[in-house]
């Protein structure tokens, strides 16, 4: 049975779909688990790192994207699951030097469209009160149906509030939430996780022990700026927080250029490794919970 | 020739070399002037900007100065969430100048009114600012 890792934030810019790609990558070469990542966000950020750009070209040809899984899957015609997914995808080894099991639901430029034809033509066949709610049940449900296949499902949510992210972040067992320590991104964390643990307030949320949030913090892009600490620690004031911190490193950016040449993971992140080794150490024990 | 007013570069150098050459056993101070006045000229003569003197006195090592002040030692909106007004006051008054509680405030984004001229007044502003901050995030997260 599959666990559900959704990576979330209504901000955009914080790491998203970078982290979600370092969790794909080190669950599925350290791990030595079946991974799948969904890319969800119709900037498809995560399908560009881990197939290039030919590599997306020719999913999108082979109608291998997340739009086309949604839409046809709302009609009668819709192939299985495991039809619209590319295997083998990224540019790392795994120990014994072949591709890690590391499958990818190619995003879409076309999301935020289909989601919205969706609305209607769900609209039109019901007449339930609650038309987006119950295209949310929808999407978890089609998202659901990948978990016989795998052990872990990573869910790169766009930023924003589209129905595929609120479907991620219902569905998931664990999200976690990377953000940037800034004044800025401290709002955009209060309000992602009123969100994920469906409270209204602050006061609220704080009546639900830290252990047993659904969500925890990853403070990314870190400085050394000691004004960054103190936001640091006033996010955690109301948010569990991962021990792991991503520092900002010069070169990191590089590491997600894509590369058709395999090569292990330790090599592609370079400096950056022991920093997602840690992450990678932090996240298995988070949604092992 | 007419000599110009000491330049400050050269003072520092020259007293660089005098501690360094007066570490050798047996050595007078009157050679140790000496000769450190011998390196100071021959680097005069080598560098002839300002500038460049500058910067190799900048590079002398600096004796220890007492420790200065850190306005981010802790946050003090953490520390009221955490620990509560008193707590936070009475971390406050271990800081006695006024012009250090300024600056915890200017650097952690507390505003405090620049007439206050009484570091209890400034002490309890900070506190207030504090509390506004948070305020602010519960108001804003909901």
């Amino acid at each position: 049975m599959a666990r559900f890792l959704a990576v979330a934030n209504r901000k955009g810019g914080v790491g998203k779909s970078t982290v979600a790609v370092m969790l794909a990558q080190a669950f599925s070469v350290w791990g030595g688990q079946r991974v799948l990542l969904l890319d969800l966000d119709s900037q498809c950020n995560a399908s560009m790192i881990l197939l290039g750009g030919e590599g997306w070209v020719a999913a999108r040809g082979a109608r291998r994207t997340v739009s086309d899984y949604f839409s046809e899957s709302f009609d009668t015609n819709a192939r299985p699951p495991l039809d619209y997914l590319v295997d083998g995808v990224g540019d790392v080894t795994a120990a014994d030097g072949q591709p890690p099991p590391l499958s990818l639901l190619p995003g879409s430029l076309l999301l935020d469209d289909v989601q919205g034809d969706l609305f209607l033509a769900y609209a039109s066949r019901r007449e339930a009160p609650d038309m987006g709610n119950g295209l949310k049940t929808w999407f978890e449900h089609l998202i659901r149906r990948f978990d016989p296949h795998f052990d872990l499902v990573i869910l790169d949510c766009a930023p924003g509030l589209s129905f595929a992210a609120l479907a991620a972040m219902s569905t998931a067992d664990k999200v976690v939430v990377p953000f940037r320590p800034d004044y800025v991104s401290l709002h955009a964390v209060d309000r992602v996780a009123l969100i994920i643990e469906q409270k209204s307030n602050l006061d609220e949320l704080s009546m639900v022990p830290m252990e047993l949030r659904r969500y925890a913090c990853l403070a990314n892009f870190v400085r050394t700026d000691p004004r960054e600490r103190l936001l640091i620690e006033e996010t955690g004031l109301a948010h569990p927080m991962l021990a792991t911190e991503l520092p900002q490193r010069d070169g990191i950016a590089n590491a997600f250029d894509w590369f058709p040449q395999r090569r292990p993971i330790l090599e592609k992140y370079g400096a950056a490794a022991p920093d997602i080794r840690k992450l990678f150490d932090e996240t298995s024990k988070l949604i092992a919970d | 020739m007419t000599q110009g007013p000491p330049d400050p570069a050269n003072e520092r150098l020259q007293a660089f070399f005098r501690e360094n050459i007066m570490a050798e056993p047996g050595m007078s101070t009157e050679l140790a002037d000496k000769l450190a006045g011998r390196c100071v000229t021959a680097i005069d003569q080598t560098l002839t900007t300002h500038a460049e003197k500058s910067v190799l006195a900048q590079a002398v090592p600096e004796k220890p100065q007492p420790p200065s002040f850190d306005p981010f030692a802790f946050s003090v909106v953490a520390m009221l969430a955490r620990l509560g007004r008193d707590e936070l006051m009475s971390r406050l008054n271990t800081i006695p100048a006024i012009d250090n509680l300024r600056t915890l405030a200017l650097a952690q984004h507390i505003y405090v009114d620049p007439t206050l001229a009484v570091p209890d007044d400034v002490r309890l502003a900070i506190v207030r600012g504090a509390e506004h901050r948070i305020a602010s995030r519960r108001a804003a997260a909901s």
